[in-house]
């Protein structure tokens, strides 16, 4: 059945049923219904658009029309990638010991997204050297971690140094039994 | 904010582990340096290196225990072992010992400690106790401040504190095992004095690190009982006791992992601590 046939059944069974006079009052008021809310959707989306043109920037897209040395502009980058993820200046907490250490204007919105422009604009004006051991040494990173500290511990402790003197013999199968 | 006698060197000891000694150093560099704006070192003379990684955050410091850069342990060596690069003992650069909190400026460092220095500290035969006061002397008369964090028990380590302060600050915990601590550190303390008798060094006061939690009766009669004991001691000696405690706050354990989200009462009871310190200290 084509979807014209079926519509044709349904009208033919409305009909039928309440009269072509009836039929007729309410797909007229539909129609009418129908036409009110797409103009007020059109009346609306001149303010959707408005929405959608002050849609926050990212830290990336930030950085990406800041006008910095290439070198620079590379960690810069870095540390927007980060700032997305979470791995810089992980909640609004860190922005506020950032603005307090580096005597910035704290914004005054508690977002995050907010100081990014603030934020972003100060780390540019630091030297490339100086932003890449914020980069590795995870400064304004967020709360430490257990992990990094104890994995550094292993690696170099003495745990470290009685491995080195006792290497673990070669393969890790039984010795033979013979048969 | 100046004090006309700086460097000023306060060593924050008490013989008796968990009083909150690290916090208390960390936090005051900090305050000192972003609150006062003075220029601060912090120094951390404890082998569990609690203070380093506080200051350093994980990274910095796995990244200062992989790169096995110079610590306080080469300070007290006076040398640089042979490394990778270097394939004899060499001359010790003070700088590459500092490490800056922040990028930016240099203004608050810290010397860092390595959790191995229990290590050196048993395998060393004779360290000189002076070596630290010698450094102070000859590398950083630049600065306002210098707080050194000190282990809970008494060693070289202590003594060499001892040669590099002029006061000392005692955080204590109104517990019975905790006060004991006081005792040993006033022996200690008299014991250095004795031997030591062109140096003027003096505790500047206690401050009272509240553990328990502000229920109804505020810690109860055992509470009341230890503040009791620790003032009684205090005017023995003639110790002053700040009048602003550090209350319990979950902040504290957070600010010292680095998170900075809602400090709660920890940020501004310590800002109160901190303005009498440094008030009593002359940094007017």
């Amino acid at each position: 059945m084509t979807e014209a046939k079926y519509l044709k059944d349904m009208l033919c069974l409305m009909v039928d049923r309440h009269g072509h006079e009836q039929v007729n009052r309410a797909l007229r008021e539909i129609v009418s219904a129908h036409r009110r809310k797409n103009s007020t959707k059109a009346k609306a989306s001149p303010k959707n658009s408005a929405k959608a043109k002050t849609k926050k920037t990212t830290a990336l897209e930030y950085v990406a029309k800041m006008d910095l040395p290439s070198e620079k502009k590379l960690v810069v980058a870095e540390l927007a990638k980060r700032f997305e993820k979470k791995a810089f200046l992980p909640s609004f907490g860190d922005i506020r010991k950032f603005c307090r250490i580096y005597r910035i204007v704290e914004p005054a919105s508690k977002s995050r997204v907010s100081a990014l422009p603030r934020v972003f604009k100060f780390i540019a004006t630091m030297e490339t050297s100086k932003i890449q051991r914020i980069l590795d040494d995870g400064l304004f990173s967020g709360p430490s971690s257990l992990g990094p500290i104890a994995d550094a511990i292993m690696r170099n402790g003495r745990g470290a140094a009685y491995r080195l003197a006792n290497p673990p013999a070669s393969g890790n199968s039984p010795p033979a039994t013979g048969s | 904010m100046t004090n006309k006698k700086k460097p000023v060197c306060v060593s924050v000891i008490n013989m008796k582990g968990g009083v909150g000694k690290t916090t208390v150093a960390m936090l005051l560099s900090q305050y000192a340096w972003d609150s006062l704006g003075l220029n601060v070192l912090a120094i951390d003379l404890d082998p569990q290196a609690n203070l380093s990684q506080a200051f350093m955050g994980d990274q910095g410091y796995k990244n200062f225990i992989d790169n096995k850069s110079p610590s306080i342990v080469e300070l007290f060596n006076e040398y640089r072992s042979p490394t990778q690069n270097s394939a004899a003992p060499s001359s010790l650069d003070v700088a590459d010992v500092v490490s800056d909190y922040d990028p930016e400026n240099d203004n608050l460092q810290i010397i860092p400690s390595r959790f191995d220095f229990s290590n050196h500290l048993i395998d060393s035969l004779k360290l000189n106790e002076r070596v630290l006061a010698r450094l102070i002397a000859g590398n950083f008369q630049e600065k306002d401040l210098i707080i050194i964090d000190c282990t809970p028990t008494e060693s070289i380590f202590t003594r060499a504190a001892y040669h590099a302060s002029r006061y000392i600050l005692v955080p204590i915990r109104p517990e019975f095992l905790a006060t004991i601590g006081f005792p040993l550190l006033n022996d200690s303390l008299a014991d250095f004095k004795g031997k030591n008798r062109g140096q003027e060094i003096e505790v500047i006061g206690i401050v009272i690190n509240n553990p328990s939690y502000p229920s109804g009766n505020q810690g109860g009669p055992e509470k009341r009982r230890a503040i009791r004991e620790i003032r009684n001691e205090a005017k023995k000696r003639d110790w002053h006791i700040f009048k602003k405690q550090l209350p319990y706050s979950r902040g504290f354990p957070k600010m010292m992992r680095g998170d900075y989200s809602y400090p709660g009462k920890a940020e501004w009871s310590f800002d109160l601590f901190a303005k009498e310190f440094f008030k009593k200290l002359g940094f007017e």
